[in-house]
């Protein structure tokens, strides 16, 4: 520690001048106003402005001057062998090298606002962040700056022959660090609206390892390499390089052991989509023990073949009636940020090695539908409506593309010629000032290539609206509050109120026309059956529930629900669901497994529209249990298998 | 290798050391090893580029060997060099003190640093040098850099003095006020001095041992008397043969190092001389007028490194 002192001491007064210029420096600023226009009562604000630049630009020159010299240049002029000639340990000369350089740097800095700071007060500085993090952050900024610049100028001023390999080894770091850095925030390994503390913590997080590789590398640098050049430098580069290694492997295996997450490393479901038939899903959710991973894939629940897909909460995936083309639109992503859609991708299910084609889009896809057959893709971005013939999905061929002057849009299928935009809810309930226009149902048909308004809903705003569209676009069903109404898909006009009195309704539209709503009435849960739009309701009472859930058609005439005793999302109510089976034609209510409910009860909220699943199919028999586990129920036995996460 | 070396009463001790650099196929030093007693006065020899302030960097534990190893007091220098430093003096061969610092600065600086350290005696002998001790290092005469050098190597009563080539370059003067003060120094305390020298003349009057670098190799390694007593100039005149170029050949029971042919005869040095040899030579048929004299150190340094080096005749 003496030692240490004395070299500080020693190397501070060779630098005394540099001090003393900072202070000389520091009466710039009460210079300031005498310049034309910054007097009066501007005074103070030019006096603070000129010592605020001052002192910031001293505060990263001299770190990157002294950090360049202090030990360098003692070392390229053969002077360090003064130091190692006496009874010091290298620790000492390094560090009190170091600490040298960074009293030097912070008192510069400090030093060029002392005749503002004497002359105005503390009141000229209040801008300033003078916390203990700050400050922190202040000395961690400058100890960087000065090794970094250490370690810089002794790559090139040693002059051997590392140097080459220095700047390639720099070089293949930094793409490394930063391609895996990219990856991890791409993946959502660091959620930073999740994250308890700022993102600044972060960012000293990670760059305090380069810190102690570039600290570390500069001590045995001085501690192997004493006074000779090149084997400084070969000191230098060997630690840095080794250290570097042992930093940037871990970071690229756990960037490559993130990104290669299967859907078995799903922890918990946080959505999902089942085809209408077959076996296929689009599913996300937390990865198991890696940070706060999300991922998402289409899969197989009966092979477990699956394509990865990136992350996205809507899950926009829609799938083909008949499970055997999946399209969706990918998010392209700046270098660490998310950015809109602008690709789709198409994958044919039903081969044996499912792949995923990438077709330019060139901007934010806001809706997806594909048709019945799966030839045909509609893909509207909030200013053009696209359709596609995908039946070679490598080679979409663009059928037609049309400016809509709107912006909030669904899209479904009618048939395989004609396409119906729908009103989309907006969830912004603020904006009232959304065009009426935004009302309208259009349709566009692909062989005149025409779009025309066909009908409104009948509101006076987008916001708050609540529809669910059956996927042939025939019917539209609306919600406003404990009224539930269903429309025509082409007009919009009124066909029949489903139910008026039921609270929080749900609705679903079954195979053949047929719907089911449900709700809560009074402190007990009901449902209503309608066997097609002009049928009359038939009411089956559920038992005492204060939430519902409506599920599939889970077998032909059983009819999935899930109910609660608790109206709240808590961790208490998602234990306490209990599914039932409704038989539709005998009104008969037999109890399921507790825990359980309907896989898909999400999906109202994903822009594609997707037919129901028949009854018995795959799409109808998936829950999720209460910790987010993925499970199919045999209607028949009542067997549970857990298909993905872990079930508690 | 270990830290330590049983070194009996050697205060330095170098083991097979090698000195390699980058990629140079030959090494700078190669498998030298020597030792210094204590109270001795080595002078270690060799022309400019001989390895010298290579051998000395290892010896301080500025550098590390190739191969091989520098003891000093029993210690591996390279793994002790801090605690080791702290008996040890050192004179560099280019002054490497801060420029801008005073020699009384300086002195200030070792005196925290070392475990004892007279500053009055630094001042005192900055006062018999007439070096200013106010003026900054980086202003002093070359000369008055290598005085301020000595008087900071021996405030801290060393037990062993690294000279390494200390007065190259400096003018009689302070030359001989450098070797004065060391010559004082060495009949009060009996310091250990290992030092490196193109000055023969001023190291001849200390040296008790003498080494001497050749081509990466230690040629010699020996105590100076002991030199100087085996080796001696023949002067003769051969009458055996007219033929110049069977001249030398009476010279069989000697190791000549060197043999001259001169207008007047031969002249011949050689390194194993004994007084029953040198008779039985002259009495050699066609040997006349045979004579043997003592050399001194810098001509035998001559005769051994092959030839006078340019530094030699300068310093002469």
């Amino acid at each position: 520690m003496k030692g240490t002192l004395a070299v500080a001491a020693r190397e501070v007064a060779e630098r005394k001048l540099a001090l003393l210029g900072a202070l000389l420096a520091g009466l710039l600023p009460l210079a300031a106003p005498l310049l034309p226009g910054l007097g009066g009562a501007q005074a103070r604000d030019a006096r603070f402005v000129t010592a605020l630049f001052l002192s910031v630009t001293i505060a990263f020159a001299f770190p990157l001057v002294f950090g360049a010299t202090t030990l360098v240049s003692d070392v390229t002029q053969k002077r360090i062998a003064f130091y190692f000639s006496r009874p010091l340990p290298a620790i000492s000369i390094w560090t009190g090298k170091l600490l040298a350089a960074l009293v030097i740097s912070v008192s510069g800095a400090c030093l060029a606002a002392i005749p503002t700071l004497l002359l105005d007060g503390k009141r000229a500085f209040t801008a300033f962040d003078t916390s203990g993090p700050a400050a922190a952050y202040f000395l961690l900024t400058t100890v960087l700056l000065l090794v970094g610049a250490h370690t810089v100028s002794s790559m090139a001023r040693l002059r051997s022959v590392w140097v080459g390999l220095d700047f390639f080894l720099a070089a293949l770091f930094a793409a490394a660090i930063a391609l895996s850095l990219r990856s991890l925030f791409l993946a959502g390994f660091w959620d930073l609206y999740e994250m308890k503390h700022s993102p600044e913590w972060l960012v000293w997080w990670l760059t305090a390892p380069l810190i102690a590789a570039l600290l570390a590398a500069s001590y045995v640098q001085v501690a192997d390499g004493r006074t000779d050049a090149r084997r400084s430098h070969g000191a230098l580069s060997v630690t840095l390089w080794s250290l570097m290694t042992l930093l940037a492997l871990p970071l690229t295996g756990l960037a490559w052991w993130v990104n290669a997450a299967a859907p078995k490393d799903i922890d918990a479901v946080y959505s999902i989509q089942a085809a209408p038939h077959g076996t296929w899903v689009s599913v996300s959710g937390r990865l198991r023990a890696r940070g706060s991973a999300k991922a998402a894939f289409l899969y197989d629940t009966g092979s477990g073949r699956f394509i990865k897909c990136p992350f996205s909460w809507d899950g926009n995936v829609a799938f083909s009636g008949d499970g055997a083309r999946a399209v969706w639109p990918e998010e392209t992503s700046g270098f660490f940020e998310r950015k809109t859609t602008e690709v789709f991708r198409i994958a044919a299910l039903d081969v044996t090695v499912p792949a995923a084609i990438v077709s330019d889009f060139g901007t934010s896809i806001w809706a997806i539908a594909v048709s019945p057959s799966g030839e045909r893709l509609a893909v509207f971005d909030g200013n053009i409506f696209a359709a596609y013939e995908v039946s070679e999905p490598s080679h979409p061929r663009q059928l037609l593309a049309l400016r809509v002057e709107k912006t909030f849009r669904r899209v479904a299928f009618v048939g395989e010629d004609t396409v119906r935009l729908f009103p989309r809810p907006y969830s912004t309930p603020n904006r009232r000032d959304i065009a009426p226009r935004e009302l309208e149902i259009e349709e566009i048909s692909m062989l005149s290539k025409k779009s025309l308004v066909t009908g409104h809903i009948e509101r006076d705003t987008l916001a708050d609206l609540r529809v669910r569209i059956s996927a042939d676009g025939r019917h539209l069903v609306e919600t406003r509050d404990k009224l539930l109404t269903l429309h025509d898909g082409r007009t919009g006009a009124l066909l029949a109120t489903l139910s008026k009195d039921l609270k929080a309704p749900k609705m679903r539209f079954l195979s053949g026309g047929r719907m089911v709503v449900a709700g809560i009435a009074g402190a007990s849960a009901r449902l209503l059956f309608f066997e097609g739009e002009k049928a009359p309701a038939r009411a089956i009472e559920l038992g005492p529930a204060a939430s519902v859930i409506l599920g599939a058609e889970i077998a032909p005439g059983r009819v999935a629900v899930a109910l609660n005793s608790f109206r709240s999302n808590d961790e208490r109510a998602q234990r306490a669901w209990k599914l039932a089976f409704v038989d539709v034609a005998t009104g008969a209510v037999s109890p399921g497994p507790d825990g359980l409910t309907p896989a898909d009860r999400f999906s109202w909220w994903q822009s594609a529209v997707l037919p129901p699943a028949e009854a018995g199919t795959e799409a109808s028999t998936l829950f999720l249990d209460a910790s987010g586990a993925l499970v199919r129920l045999d209607p028949a036995t009542g067997a549970q298998t857990v298909l993905l996460g872990r079930s508690k | 290798m270990s830290a330590t070396l049983s070194t009996g009463a050697a205060i330095v001790s170098i083991r097979s050391l090698v000195v390699r650099y980058g990629g140079d196929a030959k090494p700078i030093l190669e498998e030298i090893s020597f030792s210094v007693p204590k109270g001795s006065v080595y002078a270690l020899l060799g022309r400019n580029g001989a390895g010298k302030s290579s051998l000395v960097r290892c010896l301080l534990g500025q550098q590390k060997p190739t191969a091989g190893g520098c003891f000093l007091f029993g210690e591996d220098v390279w793994k002790r060099r801090a605690r080791l430093m702290a008996k040890v003096g050192v004179v560099p061969e280019d002054p490497d003190a801060p420029p801008s610092m005073t020699a009384r600065q300086l002195s200030a600086f070792c005196a925290r640093i070392y475990p004892t350290w007279d500053a009055p005696a630094v001042e005192a002998r900055l006062a018999r040098f007439g070096v200013p001790a106010g003026t900054p290092y980086g202003s002093l005469s070359k000369g008055q850099r290598a005085l301020v050098a000595l008087a900071l190597a021996l405030a801290s009563s060393p037990e062993l003095l690294v000279l390494d080539d200390p007065t190259l370059g400096l003018d009689a003067v302070a030359r001989r006020a450098f070797f004065e003060e060391l010559v004082g120094e060495l009949a009060d305390r009996g310091t250990t001095v290992l030092l490196t020298s193109h000055d023969l003349t001023g190291v001849e009057s200390m040296a008790t041992h003498v080494g001497m670098l050749k081509g990466g190799r230690l040629i010699l390694d020996e105590d100076l008397e002991a030199l100087k007593s085996r080796f001696r100039r023949l002067r003769y005149a051969n009458e055996a043969t007219e033929d110049p170029t069977r001249y030398g050949q009476e010279l069989s029971d000697f190791d000549a190092v060197k043999v001259k042919v001169r207008g007047w005869g031969v002249e011949a040095v050689v390194s194993n001389y004994g007084d029953e040899t040198f008779t039985k030579f002259a009495a050699l048929e066609g040997v006349v007028d045979a004579e043997a004299s003592a050399l001194s150190l810098e001509e035998i340094f001559v005769a051994i490194a092959g030839e006078a080096s340019p530094a030699v005749k300068g310093n002469a």
